[in-house]
């Protein structure tokens, strides 16, 4: 997965941080509800259409004090899972 | 580090609301649009339909782009469930425009409504401003059971239709039965009606006082003699409730939230304690300094003084929102819920 792609959720996806985690609400035909820990919410947050995956990864490795091959590992793995969920979308 | 970023499981929406009640996060509000109805029900909580509505009742309505206020300040305090009540929400001329807010604060929008108006226009409507949940109340199976109860006379049909085609709009819909002295024992037809329709469903057997202090809503109610025959029937265990735990408070002010139609706050729409005006104060304000809130919050078991001796605690699923409708007292006994206590002790060696 190129670094450069710019993701966006899911404009219909219903989402609320409760203490530092993520609730998400599929409200399309799934109705499906997934929980996301604090680091998969503050990636959630990122995705916002506008930084794309290699700013999102320099914020991770920011945030967290880790490195960047860690975080991109762990980056492009969260991003499969939530495209699989449909979740999100490409800009 | 970012292992196992995302879980899921059945739970994580009771853990969810678990959470928001431990911390006082207003998941689930409530927000009253209008006091107007197309039904004349005979037990509605509001005020008594069979006169003209109360000038007093309440004070000036929120306007359009107050109650769009409030419903950012309730998202940005953690409010996930945003249902939205009446009277008939659908009367509210700007119910599409709010639900479109609640969307764009990525919070779930409800409707709760009597069905009669879900026509293919309004079901069209709720659908393009993102509404894809509605819980219907239900009053009877058939259309003599819906005259005598909502004044509608062809309030059945039209309510079957309206689900129908609200299913067809791939709505999630819940039904709330509304049971009563006139449709309790058609239980079984009502359980049919739903499952035939493929819809959850979910009973209320509570008829209070109303907020207008007439009573005669609750001559409405299932009386002793017929729950005592519900306890023995097919449909028993929908009846039985166990309070072992001794749990005595409910979710008002914690995770549950009320907001009337001029702007007050309340710990519960169910629970009409006047605890703030979002007229004169942010949501925030209100949630976080609330007086009546904060003695709620603090409440204990103890505090329940009429209920931690009674001898019928254990089969008790008193509110604390009915007790305060029906006794002015929101820590005290609730008679009502006490006469069904009563007779569920008596049939309590059947479960």
């Amino acid at each position: 997965m190129l670094l450069t792609k710019i993701l966006s959720q899911r404009e219909d996806i219903a989402w609320k941080e409760i203490d530092e985690q993520i609730i998400l609400m599929d409200l399309g035909p799934k109705k499906m509800v997934h929980r996301l820990n604090s680091v998969g919410s503050f990636i959630w947050k990122e995705l916002n259409g506008k930084n794309d995956l290699a700013a999102i990864m320099s914020a991770v490795c920011a945030e967290y004090s880790i490195s960047k091959e860690l975080a991109e590992k762990d980056l492009l793995e969260f991003i499969g899972n939530m495209e699989k969920l449909g979740v999100i979308v490409g800009s | 580090m970012v292992r196992k970023l995302i879980k899921k499981d059945s739970s994580i929406l009771d853990q969810t609301t678990q959470v928001a009640f431990d911390k006082c996060i207003p998941l689930f509000a409530t927000i009253e649009t209008t006091l107007g109805c197309n039904y004349s029900c005979v037990h509605c909580y509001n005020f008594d339909r069979s006169s003209s509505m109360p000038e007093n009742i309440k004070g000036r309505p929120l306007k359009k782009e107050e109650f769009i206020r409030v419903i950012d300040e309730l998202c940005d305090a953690g409010a996930f469930y945003i249902s939205f009540t009446g009277g008939e929400a659908l009367l509210y001329p700007h119910i599409y425009s709010l639900i479109e807010r609640v969307i764009h604060n990525k919070s779930m929008p409800r409707v709760k409504t009597n069905g009669h108006l879900l026509t293919e226009e309004v079901c069209n409507k709720l659908y393009k401003a993102g509404c894809r949940a509605l819980d219907i109340s239900i009053y009877g199976a058939d259309e003599k059971s819906y005259k005598n109860f909502t004044g509608m006379a062809d309030g059945y049909n039209k309510v079957l239709e309206g689900v129908k085609r609200a299913l067809s709009f791939d709505m999630e819909i819940n039904f709330n039965i509304i049971l009563h002295k006139d449709n309790c024992m058609d239980i079984g037809k009502l359980i049919k009606l739903a499952e035939t329709l493929g819809v959850p469903y979910q009973f209320s057997d509570e008829v209070t006082a109303r907020y207008d202090g007439t009573e005669s809503s609750q001559d409405f109610g299932i009386t002793p003699d017929q729950y005592n025959e519900l306890l023995k029937g097919p449909h028993k265990d929908l009846f039985w409730h166990d309070n072992s735990e001794e749990s005595f408070q409910c979710s008002c002010a914690r995770n549950v939230v009320g907001i009337g139609l001029d702007g007050v706050v309340y710990p519960c729409i169910g629970a009409p304690i006047p605890s703030g005006d979002l007229k004169e104060h942010s949501f925030k304000d209100i949630w976080n300094d609330s007086q009546e809130f904060k003695k709620i919050r603090e409440l204990k078991k103890e505090d329940f003084s009429d209920c931690v001796v009674c001898e019928f605690k254990h089969q008790c699923n008193r509110s604390s929102g009915s007790a305060f409708v029906n006794a002015e007292n929101y820590t005290g006994c609730d008679p009502m819920a006490l006469r069904v206590a009563q007779v569920r002790h008596k049939n309590k060696d059947s479960f």
